[in-house]
């Protein structure tokens, strides 16, 4: 067998020129699968911390008719010892509960009707990524301020294009008006801390966070909450589902205070199946990109494994004529195509590295105009989209560039296996 | 028609035999009246709460209103201003006149069971519907029924009406069906009490049919014709008082 290889060694270097421009082709479609899967780890990552820390949770509790209804009484009560008993359990990250609001808010000039969020800071700080929803900056030099204080002190952080709409900066005061639970007008007077430019463009648009106290206050809601979300330990599916089997009995009594509604304990696919949608994409998606990638990589290796086969004809029949089995042919043939891929991946994973490093630090500029990076699906992305790094992004492209060769080379070494001596050696 | 109820005083004449049309012009304005000013509670009860609100009043003419909530604390202080079709809300809390929007018009006026749009809508039993009398009362006994079509050019959502008054000439019911001739809601008033030189029902009940445990009633504490109510009341300015 070694001598086989070495033949086979050899053999590639007979045309060294030849071998070194498919092997640099194959590396180039590989280089460029893996800054592809880079880009697709990037992308991904921010619509999964998007979808997951910001937008959905992993799981959340709601009252049954919420989820639909979105009905100011559709509440939970005893939110704190739920919380503490959902922080408990081993597949928890971590809990937060939420308040949801429907509010007009404005100044005494123009006013919006703005989706009003609830949150209690310390707690999401610990789990979910609301906070970085205030960016460290905004386009045109605008300060975006900061995120909500622990404690309630009538702040509000409210979406910078809503900001915009409604002419207000930061420190500016804003009223809210709506119906209370009482039905009685539930208004308040709240000062901006905080412009948000989170990539949920309903919540950059129309939304606004409040500390939950100042928005339970605001509704008459006393201690009562819509949402309890939970963010599992891990993204891994048995973690979640282990989260989801573990939540029933998690629930305090009186949790549901409904005679004709129970408790919702809803998993992020189920409350966005569009969003789950879009993740299941990806794998689909990078897919297809390799299969073309490597098809023409495969191609490329067809033509050269048959050029090489062809001209050493002669060759190969005085090889069989000494007694080389068909067998050894093809293994001969196929060591060729080994050689040359994993020279290809070696140059390719050199060549992939770099452009990850350069797409990891520079990234591309997705910029739509005054800052504003392309939305899709309720969610923008950021004006530079940066690359992402997964054992992943070297694998697929190596294990995908061997073989594509090997199977590519197939049909030469089958050829030149069928071969029968005596033709072989008269051929020219 | 929950108007006249908030917009207090009257003007009826004492007609030995009344026609329809002046039966409903008393209904209609039963509360009306050149000038009015009064105290009423508004108790409210939902599936969800239960409370009662007092609320001072002033009214002009047919179309000027003020309504400024007494208690509970957490809404004191705010005050309703109606001038012809427009309504206005001060909130003084946030020190706020916000004008009710028409996409909030069919929205609960103070979480009761009397809509913004009750408040301003002045369609008019006596103009805005034929009518066919069902029941006519023999001297001072039985009652007068009365059914109302909206005619086609009036402004009104109701597809019929069913009014009920008493031998007295005062409104005793009032059901409100829809246009396929379901009960939507009943308005009951009771409980008739002089003011000053007026016999006027001093509760009214809302009562919408698809809520039978859920009801709205209003109360007068005080009403009185006599005072001089200025046009000023009724002004912007005014709501900040």
């Amino acid at each position: 067998m070694p001598i086989l290889l070495i033949m086979a060694w050899r053999n590639l270097w007979r045309h060294g020129r030849r071998s070194l421009l498919t092997a640099l082709a194959m590396a180039l479609g590989m280089a460029m699968s893996m800054s592809i899967i880079s880009m697709y780890d990037g992308m991904f990552g921010i619509m999964r911390t998007l979808m997951i820390d910001q937008l959905l949770g992993h799981v959340q509790i709601t009252h049954s008719a919420f989820p639909t209804r979105r009905g100011l009484y559709d509440t939970l009560h005893h939110a704190d010892e739920l919380l503490s008993r959902l922080d408990a359990l081993p597949q928890s990250r971590g809990a937060v509960a939420r308040v949801h609001g429907q509010a007009l808010l404005g100044t005494e000039h123009r006013s919006a009707g703005v989706r009003l969020v609830g949150v209690e800071p310390s707690r999401e700080l610990a789990v979910t990524k609301v906070q970085d929803t205030v960016p460290s900056s905004l386009p045109g030099g605008v300060d975006p301020g900061r995120f909500l204080a622990d404690e309630p002190a009538r702040e509000i952080v409210i979406g910078y294009d809503l900001a915009r709409d409604l002419r207000v900066a930061l420190g500016d005061e804003l009223v809210a008006i709506t119906q209370d639970a009482y039905g009685g007008i539930g208004n308040e007077v709240y000062t901006i801390v905080g412009l948000t430019r989170s990539g949920d463009e309903a919540m950059d648009r129309a939304g606004a966070w409040l500390h939950f106290s100042d928005l339970q206050a605001l509704l008459a809601l006393d201690d009562q909450v819509h949402e309890v979300r939970i963010l599992a330990a891990s993204d891994a599916q048995d973690v979640v589902g282990g989260l989801l089997d573990a939540l029933p009995g998690a629930l305090p009594d009186g949790l549901i205070q409904d005679d004709d509604a129970t408790a919702a304990i809803s998993p992020w696919w189920d409350i966005d199946p569009m969003a789950a949608q879009m993740m299941e994409m990806r794998g689909i998606a990078q897919f297809m990109v390799l299969v073309v990638v490597f098809g023409l990589v495969a191609l490329g290796v067809i033509n050269t494994m048959l050029m090489s086969v062809l001209e050493r004809t002669r060759e190969l029949g005085v090889i069989k004529a000494l007694g080389l089995r068909p067998r050894g042919i093809v293994w001969l043939v196929l060591y060729e195509a080994l050689l040359l891929s994993l020279l290809a991946a070696g140059i390719g994973t050199l060549l992939g590295a770099g452009l990850i490093a350069y797409l990891m630090t520079i990234g591309i500029p997705m910029d739509v105009g005054e800052g504003e990076g392309i939305g899709f699906g309720g969610i923008v992305f950021p004006s530079r989209l940066y690359g992402g790094i997964s054992v992943e992004a070297f694998v697929e492209p190596i294990l995908g560039v061997v073989l594509s060769a090997l199977l590519a080379a197939l049909l030469p070494a089958l050829r030149a296996a069928r071969l029968h001596p005596v033709d072989a050696i008269r051929a020219e | 028609m929950i108007v006249p109820f908030l917009v207090l005083a009257l003007g009826m004449a004492s007609e030995p035999e009344p026609t329809v049309e002046e039966l409903l012009r008393g209904t209609d304005d039963l509360t009306r009246g050149s000038q009015s000013t009064g105290r009423a509670e508004m108790h409210v009860k939902t599936r969800r709460y239960e409370r009662t609100v007092v609320m001072d009043m002033w009214s002009k003419g047919t179309d000027r209103t003020l309504v400024r909530i007494v208690s509970p604390a957490r809404d004191a202080g705010i005050t309703t201003l109606k001038v012809e079709d427009n309504l206005w809300n001060y909130l003084p809390r946030t020190d706020r006149t916000v004008r009710v929007p028409a996409g909030m018009m069919s929205g609960s006026w103070m979480g009761s069971h009397v809509t913004n749009d009750d408040l301003v809508n002045d369609s008019r039993l006596s103009e805005d519907y034929t009518y066919t009398v069902k029941e006519r009362p023999e001297g001072d006994d039985g009652r007068w029924v009365i059914e109302l079509s909206p005619t086609e050019s009036a402004a009104v959502v109701w597809g019929k009406v069913v009014a009920t008054l008493g031998a007295d000439r005062l409104p005793r019911e009032i059901r409100y069906y829809d246009g396929r001739d379901a009960l939507v809601r009943t308005m009951t008033w009771s409980d008739v009490k002089d003011f000053g030189d007026r016999r006027i029902p001093s509760r009214f009940r809302v009562q919408p049919a698809d809520q039978p445990e859920e009801f709205t009633e209003f109360r007068y504490l005080k009403l009185d014709f006599e005072t001089p109510v200025p046009d000023r009341t009724f002004s912007l300015q005014s709501l900040k008082r």
